[in-house]
């Protein structure tokens, strides 16, 4: 049986069914897959609440020191990135990175959905976030913002030309956060889907012999470490989203 | 191909929607109030101090000790 490495993405759409009759139409309203993959992060979020707030003694717990530190360094990167003024940007800044941590771990976990790996899902996180950025750059700036798009020290001739690169560098990088967060988890869980289906079906030409059974010990490995790169992947790919989001902040911020 | 369904599309951005303000509540309104007004509470800055404190929390049984440098400290205060 071959299995096609990308129908591990396809969005089943289900519905409730209460005393025989759905509860709601299936053309409506959806409960998918995603859905319940969304739902599951919500469960992580409650429970990184559960065991920040569980202290066994007078001072709090581990998790809660980690997720201090974690909070430090992103308000030392903020600070640092783009300046004292944007601290109240902090809250958005985690949102984004443990939002994007969470989905994208979760699709890790065997036959679970990596909701990050739509491209609908991302679009939003990257359109909203440079709609975000723009709204932030004209309270803040006002008709300064604007010069983002008139390069310094260039020929006066060229400059409308080198104005319309800038606008469409500008848009672009909605595209350009969105599909790289999606390109990463679709070639890494496609990669991974390939080589557990290959492993499979070696597999299954002699099941009883042991000797196979050693044989194959070594690409599980591999597919074990290829898994842990997803991992770091997964954090790399979070981490990665909010760097390039102080980066943009910064324009909203300072005018040049 | 059930991606193109303007429906399905529809739910996922208002599921993500939905979801990615939740999550923007939590941290601004819960988790961020709650571990930078106890930095202050609890003088996290001097490292020192708190490593003490937290060996003899961590050390003393069911908090005996610490409630014996609390009268110490209130019998000094006198």
């Amino acid at each position: 049986m071959i299995f096609s490495p990308l129908e591990q993405f396809e969005i089943f759409p289900n519905s409730f069914y209460i005393f025989q009759s759905s509860l709601v139409t299936k053309d409506f309203f959806l409960f998918s897959n995603l859905d319940f993959s969304f739902l599951v992060s919500l469960i992580e979020l409650l429970n990184l609440k559960w065991f920040l707030l569980e202290s066994k003694f007078v001072f709090p717990n581990f998790s809660y020191f980690f997720l201090e530190s974690v909070f430090l360094v992103a308000l030392s990167m903020l600070v640092s990135m783009v300046g004292k003024n944007a601290q109240a940007n902090l809250g958005i800044v985690l949102t984004l990175f443990f939002f994007i941590l969470i989905l994208n771990v979760l699709g890790l976990i065997p036959f679970g959905f990596c909701v990050t790996s739509q491209i609908i899902v991302t679009q939003f996180l990257g359109f909203f976030a440079i709609g975000g950025l723009t709204l932030k750059g004209i309270q803040n700036l006002g008709f300064n913002f604007l010069n983002l798009f008139v390069p310094r020290n260039v020929p006066i001739v060229m400059l409308p030309f080198l104005s319309v690169i800038e606008i469409i560098s500008f848009i672009s990088r909605t595209l350009s956060l969105s599909i790289r967060l999606f390109a990463n988890m679709v070639a890494g869980h496609a990669l991974l889907h390939i080589l557990m289906g290959a492993l499979l079906s070696i597999f299954s030409i002699n099941f009883a012999s042991v000797l196979l059974l050693i044989v194959f010990f070594l690409p599980a490995l591999l597919i074990f470490a290829i898994m842990l790169l997803e991992m770091g992947i997964a954090f790399l790919q979070a981490y990665v989203f909010v760097v390039l989001f102080l980066i943009y902040l910064n324009d909203s911020y300072k005018s040049h | 191909m059930p991606q193109l369904d303007f429906f399905i599309f529809f739910d996922e951005a208002f599921t993500t929607f939905i979801f990615f303000f939740y999550f923007y509540y939590v941290f601004s309104f819960f988790f961020i109030p709650l571990l930078f007004k106890a930095k202050f509470y609890l003088n996290f800055i001097n490292k020192t101090l708190f490593l003490k404190n937290f060996f003899n929390a961590s050390f003393s049984v069911s908090g005996n000790k610490i409630i014996s440098e609390t009268k110490y400290i209130n019998k000094s205060l006198k």
